[in-house]
């Protein structure tokens, strides 16, 4: 336990030497705890001021190219001041401090920092420390309370005659001073100068040993906030939605004050927050950049207010966490997106060769069905001319005839939606073409209480397409639409150019689709009809045109509320081509 | 229509007999000298022996397919016309068809009325070809 020695000689206070390594372990102690900087000089010259009997204690520490001031006067609260006190180097890497500061001591203090002194004067010791028991004596004009006392308000009126400036060292650097004085004169004496000046060494150490542990503490909580944001990216098919709101909950802690610390995630129109995430006093933020487009941002935010350290409150490794958790964010959902595009591409890639294979099945098949099709219509039509038939046989041969010729035109829709068609390209006014369509559908709409409203852009830049294919997608969407209102309903057609491209849009309000449905609407012979209100084969025509026009088709579809096809055709496709087929 | 009044001899080529058989009904109903063969040698074989006013032929046939008739019609009968046709239809195929020198091109499975339509439509040109080429003899004498 540390006392005030008990033995006290024309005033000079003993430190004794087994106080001094209990001290040098308390102070040990003290840096290892994570205090911070102020705490931690508080209750440093707080020790000293109790042990040593002085009435002030001063530490003047450089850190981190800031020097702070920790002063304690006598043993009460309002005596403690810890402030920043700024400095300058000049050339010769002299520092000097504001030229306010220039008492007596103030000079002395500079020239112990610098390393001036005259070591032959018996005012310095060979460590280069001073300490004078009485001021007047050695031609220093006694202390007066300065101007930077008068600042801080520390309650001195009365001269200090006794007076020790011990520099603080690291190796060769200068990291501050350690300054006792007494108003009493004859305080010091030689014996205590030499262990202020170890307990100096010791304060010097322990300051780089806190600054260690400190950087240490604080590298250890930022990479155990990367290392969860690690884990959760390697989760099997984590949503975007879900790695987000996980993030936002390890970035308080990775903090220097994650009680008062709280963070939000911006990314696009969604927002994720911590918990007690509310006002800001201070905060720190860093974009998310996806392709060089911002796309949101990470922000951290500290409710109450906090000494300035490197960044206003927040540490330079801060800043660089930040900066690191936001590119991590970017890269991580960058690669979701790249994941997604991949799996749409795939998909796509399968629906294309599966539409491809199905192609070369359909082409074979259809020929290997034309030839004994075209046998059972030349014989049927041989037989049907035999006067000697019955009116039932004649009859029963028509059916087999009629069922011959339709079974001739779905092998042709089949051979159309399978193939690349070619394009005879002309240009044409496609509202004019809509129009014509509509109105062979307007009495077949009004018989099925189905209400047209047309949405035809004015002025609608003429299409260069194969015109009857696009009349062959318009009436096949149109077909679709009505087929899917048994009820009735609304049919709405719209055409706009935008960015180079004519839309047609499509909308009912019928019975809408699932997404199983979705997704195989344009594969052949798909369908949810009864066999007598089509083939199946209708949208996958309407695909295979629509694509070999450049173009694409986007549903959206609601069950129960209706289904909206959007033809996107550019309006110059520059494509065509004359093809000897497969032959 | 009776026989006297159609003297036009057509061969049809392919190697579907069944087809062979419903082309030759229908034509040689309605008056027409039909005469078939199931290959392009047998084909070159008859159009040798036998003046062959239109060859209705196949597109695809096992070893030479009708493409290489047409060709042999076109650059040595110069007195007869081509019909094409085949179960593998297309714009595409038509167009290089005719650009050979067919007159029409008829896609399986036809009806008979289609069938009639594009032989009438082969004899025409023949006709006129045939009336082009004696006007301008006449001319010449």
């Amino acid at each position: 336990m540390i006392n005030k020695g008990s033995d006290i000689k024309d005033n000079q206070h003993y430190f004794k030497s087994e106080e001094f390594w209990e001290l040098s372990n308390l102070i040990l102690e003290l840096a290892s705890n994570g205090y911070s900087r102020a705490e931690f000089l508080k209750d440093i010259s707080q020790l000293l001021l109790q042990l040593s009997g002085s009435d002030v204690i001063d530490l003047v520490i450089f850190d981190g190219g800031r020097q702070f001031l920790c002063r304690s006067g006598p043993a009460n609260e309002n005596n403690y001041q810890f402030e920043e006190v700024p400095y300058s180097k000049d050339q010769k890497e002299i520092v000097t401090w504001s030229a306010d500061k220039n008492g007596a001591i103030e000079i002395l203090c500079r020239d112990i920092v610098n390393k001036r002194f005259d070591p032959s004067k018996s005012c310095f010791t060979k460590d280069g420390s001073f300490w004078a028991n009485n001021l007047d004596n050695i031609g220093i004009p006694a202390l007066q309370p300065s101007e930077t006392d008068k600042e801080l308000g520390m309650n001195i009126h009365r001269k200090f005659q006794s007076v020790v400036i011990i520099p603080i060292d690291v190796g060769q650097k200068r990291i501050g001073l350690l300054e006792l004085r007494s108003k009493a004169g004859n305080f010091y004496d030689k014996q205590q100068i030499y262990l202020y000046e170890q307990v100096a060494r010791i304060i010097g150490s322990a300051l780089s040993h806190r600054r260690l542990q400190v950087a240490l503490r604080e590298r250890v909580k930022e990479l155990t906030c990367l290392y969860g944001i690690a884990k959760l990216v390697q989760q099997p098919g984590i949503s975007r939605d879900y790695l987000l709101q996980e993030i936002v909950k390890l970035l308080p802690p990775a903090w220097l004050y994650p009680e008062i610390a709280s963070a939000q995630i911006a990314f696009d129109d969604l927002v994720y927050i911590s918990s007690k995430f509310g006002k800001a006093v201070h905060t720190m933020k860093a974009d998310i950049v996806i392709r060089k487009e911002i796309r949101g941002f990470v922000e951290i935010r500290y409710s109450t207010e906090q000494p300035q350290l490197d960044d206003g409150p927040f540490l330079i490794e801060e800043r660089n966490l930040i900066d690191t958790i936001a590119q991590e964010i970017s890269i991580i959902t960058e690669q979701m997106q790249a994941e997604e595009e991949k799996i749409k591409l795939q998909d796509q890639l399968r629906h294309s060769d599966r539409l491809a294979t199905i192609g070369q099945l359909v082409a074979s098949v259809t020929h290997e069905l034309n030839e004994p099709l075209s046998n059972v219509l030349g014989f049927a039509q041989l037989v049907i001319k035999d006067p000697n038939l019955t009116e039932q046989t004649k009859q029963d041969i028509s059916k087999i005839i009629e069922a011959s010729l339709h079974a001739r035109e779905v092998i042709k829709k089949l051979l159309t939606s399978a193939k690349d068609t070619p394009i005879i390209k002309k240009r044409m006014n496609f509202n004019y073409l809509i129009e014509s369509g509509l109105y062979f559908f307007k009495s077949r709409c009004a018989k099925s209480g189905i209400e047209i409203v047309s949405n035809l852009q004015r002025g609608l830049p003429d299409l260069i397409a194969d015109r009857p294919q696009m009349m062959q997608v318009f009436t096949n969407l149109v077909v679709n639409a009505t087929q899917a209102m048994p009820h009735g309903g609304r049919l709405t057609i719209t055409t706009k150019e935008e960015d180079g491209y004519i839309f047609l849009i499509i909308e009912d309000t019928g019975i809408g689709m699932t997404e199983k449905v979705l997704k195989k609407v344009f594969d052949p012979f798909f369908t949810t009809k009864d066999t007598d209100q089509g083939t199946g084969l209708g949208l996958s025509i309407v695909h295979g045109i629509v694509t070999s026009h450049g173009g694409e088709i986007i549903i959206d579809s609601k069950v129960g509320s209706g289904s909206k096809f959007i033809i996107k055709i550019p309006e110059n496709y520059a494509n065509s081509y004359e093809d000897f087929g497969n032959e | 229509m009776n026989d006297s009044e159609h003297k036009e001899s057509i061969l049809a080529v392919d190697d579907a007999v069944n087809t062979l058989e419903v082309i030759k009904r229908n034509l040689v109903s309605i008056g027409y000298q039909v005469y078939t063969a199931t290959s392009v040698d047998e084909a070159l074989r008859i159009l040798e022996k036998i003046s062959i006013d239109l060859v209705i032929t196949d597109y695809k046939m096992p070893w030479v397919g009708g493409m290489e008739l047409v060709r042999h019609v076109r650059e040595n009968l110069k007195d007869t016309e081509v019909i094409m046709i085949t179960g593998y239809a297309s714009i595409a195929g038509a167009v290089e068809a005719v650009k050979s020198g067919v007159v029409d091109y008829l896609a399986k499975p036809f009806t008979e009325e289609e069938l009639i339509r594009t032989v009438n439509k082969g004899l025409e040109r023949l006709k006129a070809h045939r009336s082009s080429k004696s006007n301008l003899s006449e001319d010449i004498t």
